[in-house]
């Protein structure tokens, strides 16, 4: 990582990771860019062939519509909690499993395992899930934000091969020191596998953040209402209006029918939020440093 | 429950077991209730329910289901389309891998930051929006088909939008682009976890950078690589329907038409619960089935399972 | 031990699964029966917040609503309105499980019958003598829902709302052929007598104007494909008085002769025949069924389409087109002549299939009443000119010779500020409204929309529009239509009357055959020349008839049939 001295074969690598690189960054980032810049337009003048390289009639005005919703803070509130608490909470519980999966003493380990992988692949439809949850009583209830996520199969599976990657020789070390296997999950595993976990975390974090059907279905209660769904049902009402006009009768007049603008500002409002935070998960995924600091 | 447990107490289980079990256990019936007891609702299937009306009753019609949905013969152009799009899609775990270990060789932290950042990107726009943004980009009068058609002096025939000979590639391509950067962050991880003492003696023993990837970096990416595959494998009919929602038009559908879009034009839109039940059912049993077999399969290749 | 932890597994996926269906089938208790009466004049309202779920338009967001028009309610009804937009899924998921809200707005009759049976509605035949507004207005309306939405007993379970009793011109929202003003008066201002004359038309304007200011492509003709079957209308549904019915069926609004696709008098067929000539003249959009209908819409938006057929679509770009000093499009006719016996008038007497108001069977008698109140108010004249004016007193009154008008500070304050009407809330609750939106009042000759009034119409008119007015020798624009001869009513009723769930084959059949077409339309269209356009459509009914098309066509056909009979028998 520091810099020594730069062979030439070095250089050359160097150089052609670069260009590659760039090009890859220009291919993810331009759509964002356009996103941005389409943002931050005049709506009424935009269209979207018509935006390139830079805003039309820069204005602020979509974010302010946006954030000038009613209710927008309490459902951003309640997204953060949702999305700190389920993911608390998936981690917990993915991460023990994955540990006691690993474990040869625990009875049926097979089965258990493949009991959950097979979890992925069940797709029951909508209705039955909704008849379930209804049952279980997670109707208009926060949990319902929590509990059906707890367990994710899919981050099972990563960190439970990461666990199986680790030497075992850290965890027979603890044994004969007479640690249980809660310690030894607790004290040994859980910090050696701080990489996958935070992993984990950003794909659950992102997963709960994102997420609005069950807030749709399930919760009627506007002080639970996420800012995922705030935001859609601010967007629908832009689509209501052609949907409308389908069915008989469109109900606006003279208004701008486009979402366009609206649709790309509530992307930038939703995304924005975890480029923020993406970042800080980074320090997790840089080469060599976790096994090291354990062992060391 | 309970009861068995006890009962499981006194007879054989030790301490450790117990413990892990108590840990194991409440992870194991949430999966239980939130994904297995919905699974109920197959008996949709086998009935002509109609929404809203008792099971009791809708006249129960065998296989009826089954028969309408795969007895169609367009059904195999569907499902022709599903595979392709879905093996050509699983380059995005080789290439998600690839990423990761070129990226991390990469020297300048700053730089290797950003990319990996924005990388991560294109997995945050949603359908509706990377269609809005296809649309300005290659549609007839889009930023690129109007710079093709300035360099190369003619104006397209068929944009990347409607032709049919690239309808699946393109598709593919997007899915790719989207999920890629996405998917590196869990072998960024992984490479994170390879210990460096490994490094530090092959440095020693003279091994350049290739030698490091080939004989390092890749093997200890392997297990995660191969479980990924293999997960992947599963999904091989599930493509979601979203993309090709948005992407589709008559003059491509029948290239670019997965079975998910497929059920839910006839089932979802038309409201037809037993006939997407069906189709579910049987995408589950395609899945499990092809996860086990390729799961024995590599036993057999590696001597070892993976799940 | 594996199967111990099996069937431990079972046990408890089958006892909660039976918790689940047991609590799903135990809806059907409730109120109804016996009904206490309302609270009778001048008696206090009693205060109740109702949970409503319907379509929140392009204003509302959900929640409890607090802006003047929903003030005026709680003021006259005691209603607080607490409410929840509409969804699709949401609305299976509450059909399946009887979950409904106190008041919920159904969008597909085909929900209705399981709702009954499962005893989630509340039953209303009692109760609807507290909203007599509702007899009054829709007495039609009442005898096909009993009769129609309703099971063995009869009963009252389903309000059908936007209720049109009489035939009234159309003057919100219209269909047309729409142009510019300008590009019309600048390609000769030549009458349309037949389909080539248009063509002729389109193929002038885009002749004269190739590119937009900003050097793009114009097309006279586009289109866009993804509404399904609508995505293949066009101005000629209105002038030639067709409409069209599922599977690509339709039938003429005057005589209610039925055509299906082996029979050229079909809509689609006519259009298809269109919209083919038109791609043969160039002037037809090569993205047309490519792009979505945003892309068309942003497409007009940009000057790069020039013609459209919906009056929503270019409201706007009309007011930006004036607002530029440019003209703004208008509707040219066809010619008065008996071939287009243009769709002006609408009817709707058991109100619109996508607007079914249920009660809840979970209500008690005081939310009942609170209900029954609302229900009277969104039918009555003073609370259907509320929602699309804003309340009463604030943006309008009734003058002493008992007309209702818009007050002069309305008028100045609509004048500063167009969208000053829209900050007092009205058109904001026309999802739950129970008369339509363009309805003549009680005067017989004013709509209550005012907004729709040649009185105000007139002093706002724009100098294009005085030029047409001009043009055609009329006082607004809408005269253009009403003034016609040969008009037709778009009768809701039919489709109302058309079977709401069909046998399991039948919709399925349905749904392959209309995918087929939706596909096939645009090849058909861009066929090279007349020859590969006649082959392709012998191709298309050849495989139309191994779809089953005969049994399901001749099914329809017989449901319409029977439609136009019905209706005969209901409304004598």
């Amino acid at each position: 990582m520091t810099k020594k001295k730069i062979s030439g074969r070095e250089m050359l690598f160097q150089i052609c990771m670069i260009i590659l690189f760039v090009v890859l960054f220009i291919i993810c980032f331009y759509p964002f860019y356009y996103i941005f810049i389409a943002s931050i337009s005049n709506p009424q003048s935009v269209t979207s062939t018509s935006i390139r390289f830079l805003p039309i009639q820069p204005t602020l005005s979509n974010f302010r519509k946006v954030l000038e919703l009613n209710g927008i803070w309490r459902s951003f509130i309640v997204s953060l909690a949702r999305t700190v608490i389920g993911t608390m909470v998936t981690l917990l519980f993915t991460s023990m499993l994955a540990f006691t999966l690993t474990q040869k003493e625990l009875p049926c380990r097979k089965f258990f395992y493949r009991f959950a992988v097979v979890s992925m692949y069940i797709n029951a439809g909508l209705i039955p899930w909704y008849l379930t949850m209804r049952s279980l009583h997670l109707k208009d209830s926060f949990l319902v934000y929590i509990l059906p996520t707890a367990l994710s199969a899919y981050c099972l599976v990563l960190v439970k091969t990461y666990i199986e990657s680790i030497p075992t020789a850290l965890e027979e070390s603890a044994r004969i020191d007479g640690a249980g296997y809660f310690s030894i999950y607790w004290k040994i595993i859980l910090p050696v596998c701080m990489p996958i976990l935070a992993a984990v975390i950003v794909f659950t974090a992102v997963g709960q953040w994102n997420s609005w059907t069950d807030n749709l279905l399930l919760v009627d209660d506007n002080n639970l209402r996420t800012l995922q769904l705030t935001l859609l049902e601010y967007l629908n009402r832009a689509n209501n209006i052609a949907s409308q006009a389908r069915t008989g009768g469109a109900v606006v007049d003279g208004s701008n029918i486009t979402p366009f603008t609206l649709r790309m500002t509530i992307t930038m409002v939703v995304t924005l939020p975890i480029l923020i935070v993406y970042p800080f998960m980074q320090k997790y995924f840089i080469k060599g440093i976790m096994i090291g600091a354990v062992k060391g | 429950m309970e009861v068995a447990k006890r009962s499981k107490k006194r007879r054989y289980l030790t301490k450790g077991q117990l413990v892990l079990l108590g840990m194991t256990l409440p992870s194991i019936l949430l999966i239980t209730v939130f994904c297995y007891l919905p699974m109920s609702g197959w008996i949709y299937s086998f009935f002509d329910y109609r929404i809203g009306y008792k099971l009791s009753n809708s006249e129960f019609v065998g296989l009826a289901n089954f028969r309408y949905a795969f007895g169609d013969t367009y059904v195999l152009k569907v499902i022709g389309n599903t595979l392709i799009i879905s093996f050509l899609g699983m380059l995005n775990l080789p290439i998600a891998c690839a990423i990761a270990i070129l990226l991390s060789e990469v020297r300048f932290s700053k730089f290797r930051r950003a990319v990996q950042t924005v990388i991560t990107l294109p997995n945050f726009i949603s359908w509706v929006i990377v269609y809005s943004i296809a649309f300005a980009l290659f549609s007839t009068d889009g930023l690129i088909t109007s710079l093709i058609a300035s360099i190369t002096g003619q104006a397209p025939t068929a944009t990347l939008l409607s032709n049919p000979a690239t309808a699946k590639l393109f598709m593919v391509g997007l899915n790719i682009w989207k999920s890629a950067g996405y998917s590196s962050i869990i072998f960024f991880a992984s490479i994170t976890g390879i210990d460096p003492e490994l490094y530090d003696a092959a440095k020693v023993d003279g091994a350049g950078r290739w030698h490091q990837i080939k004989f390092i970096t890749v093997p200890s990416l392997l297990p995660t690589l191969m479980v990924l595959a293999i997960i992947q494998v599963g999904f091989i009919l599930n493509n979601g329907f979203e993309q090709f929602y948005c992407f589709v038009n008559p003059v491509i559908r029948d290239q670019i038409e997965v079975l998910d879009y497929y059920v839910y034009r006839l089932g979802m839109l038309q409201n037809d619960v037993p006939l997407s039940t069906a189709v579910s059912m049987c995408k589950t049993f395609v899945s499990v089935v092809l996860v086990f077999s390729v799961n024995k399969l590599a036993k057999k290749i590696n001597g070892q399972s993976v799940i | 031990m594996k199967r111990k932890v099996i069937a431990i597994v079972l046990v408890v996926a089958m006892i909660m699964s039976l918790t689940a269906c047991r609590s799903s089938s135990n809806q059907s208790k409730g109120s109804s029966g016996n009904v206490a009466p309302t609270t009778s004049e001048g008696e206090e309202l009693e205060d109740v917040t109702l949970n409503v779920f319907m379509d929140l338009g392009s204003t509302l967001s959900s929640g409890i609503q607090s802006d003047p028009v929903a003030e005026y309610i709680k003021e006259k009804t005691g209603v607080t309105l607490n409410l929840e937009g509409f969804d699709n899924q949401k609305e299976s998921v509450m059909v399946a499980s009887g979950d409904l809200y106190d008041v919920t707005i159904i969008d597909q009759p085909a929900y209705i019958p399981p709702l009954i049976s499962s005893g989630s509605v509340a039953d209303l035949s009692d109760w609807i003598q507290y909203a007599p507004n509702v007899t009054e207005s829709s007495q039609a309306s009442l005898k096909y829902s009993k009769e129609f939405l309703s099971d063995e007993s009869g009963k009252l379970f389903v309000l059908p709302m936007r209720t049109k009793a009489e035939a009234v011109p159309s003057a919100r929202d219209m269909d047309g052929n729409f142009v510019r003003w300008d590009h019309y008066v600048e390609a000769g201002s030549p009458a349309i007598n037949s389909i080539d004359d248009l063509l002729d038309l389109l193929e002038t304007i885009q002749k004269n104007h190739p590119e937009t200011d900003s050097g793009q492509k114009t097309y006279a003709v586009s289109q866009w494909s993804d509404w399904g079957r609508g995505s293949f209308e066009s101005q000629l549904s209105k002038y030639l008085g067709k409409t069209g019915i599922p599977l690509f069926s339709s039938y003429d609004t005057d005589d209610l002769e039925y055509h299906d696709l082996f029979d050229d008098e079909n809509l689609y067929l006519a259009y298809a025949k269109y919209m083919f000539n038109a791609n043969q003249r160039g002037i037809l959009d090569p993205e047309a069924f490519i792009q979505r209908h945003e892309d068309y819409n942003a497409k007009l938006q940009d000057g790069r389409v020039l013609s459209t057929m919906y009056q929503w679509e270019i409201n706007g770009i009309n007011n930006e087109l004036v607002n530029s000093g440019k003209a703004g499009f208008v509707d040219i006719p066809f010619a008065d002549t008996k071939e287009y016996p243009a769709k002006i008038k609408c009817v709707a007497p058991f109100g619109y299939r996508q607007r079914l108001l249920v009660v809840s069977s979970k209500c008690d008698d005081k939310k009942m009443r609170a209900i029954m109140r609302l229900i009277d108010f969104v039918y009555s004249e003073k609370g259907a000119r509320t929602i699309v004016n804003g309340p009463e007193g604030i943006t309008w009154e009734i003058d002493d010779k008992g007309v209702a008008n818009f007050t002069e500070e309305t008028l100045k304050a609509q004048r500063a500020d167009p969208t000053y009407l829209s900050t007092q809330g009205a058109k904001y609750y026309q999802g739950i409204i129970g008369l339509d939106y363009d309805l003549y009042d009680s005067t017989g000759k004013r709509f209550y929309d005012l907004t729709l009034n040649s009185d105000y119409i007139k002093d706002a008119l724009n100098d294009y529009e005085k030029e047409y007015c001009k043009f055609y020798g009329i006082d607004v624009p809408l005269d253009v239509m009403t003034e016609r001869k040969n008009q037709s009513v778009d009768n809701r009723a039919y489709e109302m009357l058309m079977p709401s769930e069909h046998p399991t084959d039948i919709s399925r059949s349905t749904t392959s055959i209309e995918a087929y077409m939706e596909q096939q339309l645009p090849g058909l269209i861009m066929s090279k020349n007349q020859e590969e356009y006649d082959v392709k459509l012998a191709e298309i009914r050849e495989k139309l008839k191994s779809m089953d098309y005969d049994t399901t066509n001749a099914y329809y056909r017989e449901a319409f049939k029977n439609a136009v009979v019905t209706y005969d028998k209901l409304m004598k």
